[in-house]
């Protein structure tokens, strides 16, 4: 996984290979283009932040 | 996008690592700070090749003990395929699930109430294909009790898709004017044309047409390989080319 930083949009730019078991023409996943994979990052906990996924 | 500072467009590599972006007044927003870079020395081609065919179908399971029944019932479908003696490439199974079979609170159980379980499969052939959203659907009737609002998907066959780059120099366009008569006087070349000859009028839109003898009409939509004109390319019109035929090569 690799991580571009856009500083100035405030946004960070992921990209992840061989995600899509060979892409979205031919993967058997019922979601070929990964586009809901950006709410499992969100669940991902970063150290000493307060748990974040855990949030009520 | 990948690299933000070298993104490869179809005109040269975008750098958009100092763009910004500014609010003029309601409803109106400038964008600046996008930067081109050099092109790159190689062409994206896109190549799209038969892939197998994939066969799928889902099954609802309902109530206590719906998640063991759904695993039960993908076992009835992968050996009803194994029985058939159907070779299977690859299998995806997925087990969804909230509330769409009874419109309840989906905590109703200890387990989940709900299951709804899908079965993908890549087959050599249509046939072996069209048995995997069958046997999905058989376990209506032939498999764990509570199941319902099977759906048999069918069968398609996999066009898949695969980039790759190559060198630019391999790329030798040959561009052929159709209807030349009007495209000839305010015509600007933006790229070397190895080969350029006029034909008499016989198609209603120009055409370009690549050396691998793919071609596209003015107002169809840029593709993979074939080079295009844009939707301003008219009849009497001044006609621009600007490095389209390898341009729609790389994108």
């Amino acid at each position: 996984m690799r991580r571009y930083e856009l500083p100035q949009l405030r946004a960070l730019n992921f990209v992840i290979e061989n995600a899509l078991a060979g892409g979205v023409t031919r993967s058997l996943a019922i979601d070929p283009q990964g586009k809901s994979l950006s709410a499992l990052m969100l669940t991902i906990t970063l150290p000493g932040h307060n748990d974040g996924a855990h949030r009520s | 996008m990948h690299d933000p500072i070298a993104y490869i467009t179809p005109d040269c590599m975008l750098d958009v690592s100092a763009v910004t972006f500014r609010q003029v007044e309601k409803d109106r927003v400038a964008l600046s700070g996008a930067r081109g870079k050099p092109r790159t020395p190689t062409y994206k081609v896109v190549v799209g090749y038969f892939d197998g065919y994939i066969g799928s179908g889902e099954m609802g399971i309902a109530g206590i003990n719906a998640l063991a029944r759904a695993r039960l019932g993908i076992e009835v479908v992968k050996e009803r395929l194994r029985r058939r003696g159907l070779s299977i490439d690859e299998m995806c199974i997925d087990l969804i699930g909230m509330n769409s079979l009874h419109g309840n609170d989906a905590n109703k159980c200890p387990g989940p109430y709900e299951v709804r379980l899908r079965i993908a499969a890549r087959m050599p052939d249509k046939r072996a294909a069209e048995a995997v959203g069958t046997g999905v659907r058989s376990v209506h009737t032939q498999g764990p009790s509570g199941a319902g609002g099977g759906i048999n998907f069918g069968a398609r066959q996999i066009l898949a898709v695969k980039s790759v780059l190559i060198p630019r120099d391999w790329v030798k366009p040959e561009i052929i004017m159709e209807r030349a008569a009007w495209a000839s006087a305010s015509m600007t070349w933006a790229m070397p044309v190895p080969a350029t000859r006029a034909i008499p009028p016989t198609s209603p839109s120009p055409r370009i047409m690549t050396r691998a003898g793919r071609c596209c009409s003015a107002d169809s939509r840029p593709n993979g390989c074939c080079a295009f004109l844009p939707p301003y390319a008219r009849p009497g019109a001044p006609l621009r080319i600007a490095a389209t035929a390898g341009a729609k090569l790389c994108h």
